[in-house]
């Protein structure tokens, strides 16, 4: 199981750019004791047969690994889900792409902490390839609403590029200040 | 980190001045690639961790025109995390177990030293090294 929530969430997002998603779409909503986190893709999609699969560990799509058969990412949130309560819906269409919501209590003893959620943000806007990333994450807390927006294409736009090594340290600090605010 | 929540100009401000104080610290201004294992095991592994000692030991060192991507695992699933490193007139190597410890190792001997970390080394058989041209072992120099 990935140590971390952020952890996980990266985990998640690079399987939706590895199935050729264009858009990738981040909410992440957060009140008392209930977290909601939803990424919808608009990738290759899956049939029901092969969302069944996706959700055996001892199963991964021919191909994406050479010589391998398992495939963790969906079953290790699978996992999570199922060991602190929470729920988990996996939405998906062949050719049209796929939506995965989860909702858990991010205080339940067994629940993963977030962990650097800056440093993965920072990992899934750097991945290889050419696609948006649009992210979102509110907070609330006694009636008060704290958050933040960031979108790939705007990053790329204001670093200019995101693949040296001083781009991607600044929007590590970049990432940390949104998140410090929380 | 306490600090004020930035904006975006703020940050396309800051990239602006650091531009022009980078200094190109690669040899032959020829570019440095090094990937880094993103798969689910390198993730779980530490990979993103690896990454992030990666960039920041890069910037220390203002290597900051080396290129640092990312892939999916890099088929050594037992050693992760795993980077790949490409510097001009050196053959490809890939690390495995590569902690933010290591990453310092491969950061100062490898890409500034020259000189690879050899009980680090999982992948790139003798056919890369044969295939690297002007790699001056290769050609005895």
């Amino acid at each position: 199981m990935h140590w971390t929530l952020s952890h996980m969430l990266l985990d998640l997002v690079h399987n939706s750019v590895q199935a050729d998603a264009r858009l990738v779409r981040i909410g992440m909503h957060q009140e008392a004791n209930q977290m909601t986190i939803r990424i919808e893709d608009d990738g290759k999609g899956m049939d029901p047969e092969q969302q069944k699969r996706a959700l055996d560990p001892f199963y991964t799509e021919p191909g994406k690994h050479p010589g391998r058969r398992v495939g963790l990412g969906l079953p290790f949130l699978v996992q999570t889900m199922t060991a602190t309560g929470g729920s988990y819906r996996l939405h998906s269409e062949k050719g049209q792409g796929t939506t995965l919501e989860f909702r858990f209590d991010p205080g339940q003893i067994d629940c993963p902490p977030l962990g650097d959620l800056a440093g993965a943000l920072a990992a899934m806007v750097t991945l290889e390839g050419d696609y948006e990333l649009e992210f979102h994450r509110t907070v609330e807390t006694g009636g008060e609403q704290i958050e933040y927006r960031v979108s790939r294409s705007e990053l790329r736009e204001a670093l200019g590029e995101l693949e040296s090594v001083q781009s991607q340290s600044l929007l590590w600090e970049f990432l940390q200040s949104q998140e410090a605010e929380l | 980190m306490a600090q004020k929540k930035m904006t975006l100009e703020e940050l396309r401000k800051l990239r602006e001045e650091k531009r022009h104080s980078v200094q190109v610290r690669d040899t032959e201004g020829k570019t440095i690639q090094v990937t880094v294992g993103m798969g689910t095991s390198g993730i779980a592994a530490g990979a993103k961790e690896t990454l992030q000692t990666l960039v920041a030991e890069l910037a220390k060192h203002e290597l900051t025109n080396v290129r640092v991507r990312q892939s999916g695992g890099l088929g050594l699933e037992h050693a992760e995390p795993t980077i790949e490193v490409r510097v001009p007139k050196m053959p490809a190597v890939i690390y495995g177990r590569v902690t933010p410890d290591v990453v310092r190792r491969i950061v100062n001997h490898h890409i500034i030293g020259r000189e690879l970390v050899d009980e680090h080394i999982y992948d790139r058989p003798a056919a890369d090294i044969l295939d690297a041209g002007d790699h001056p072992i290769v050609n005895g120099e």
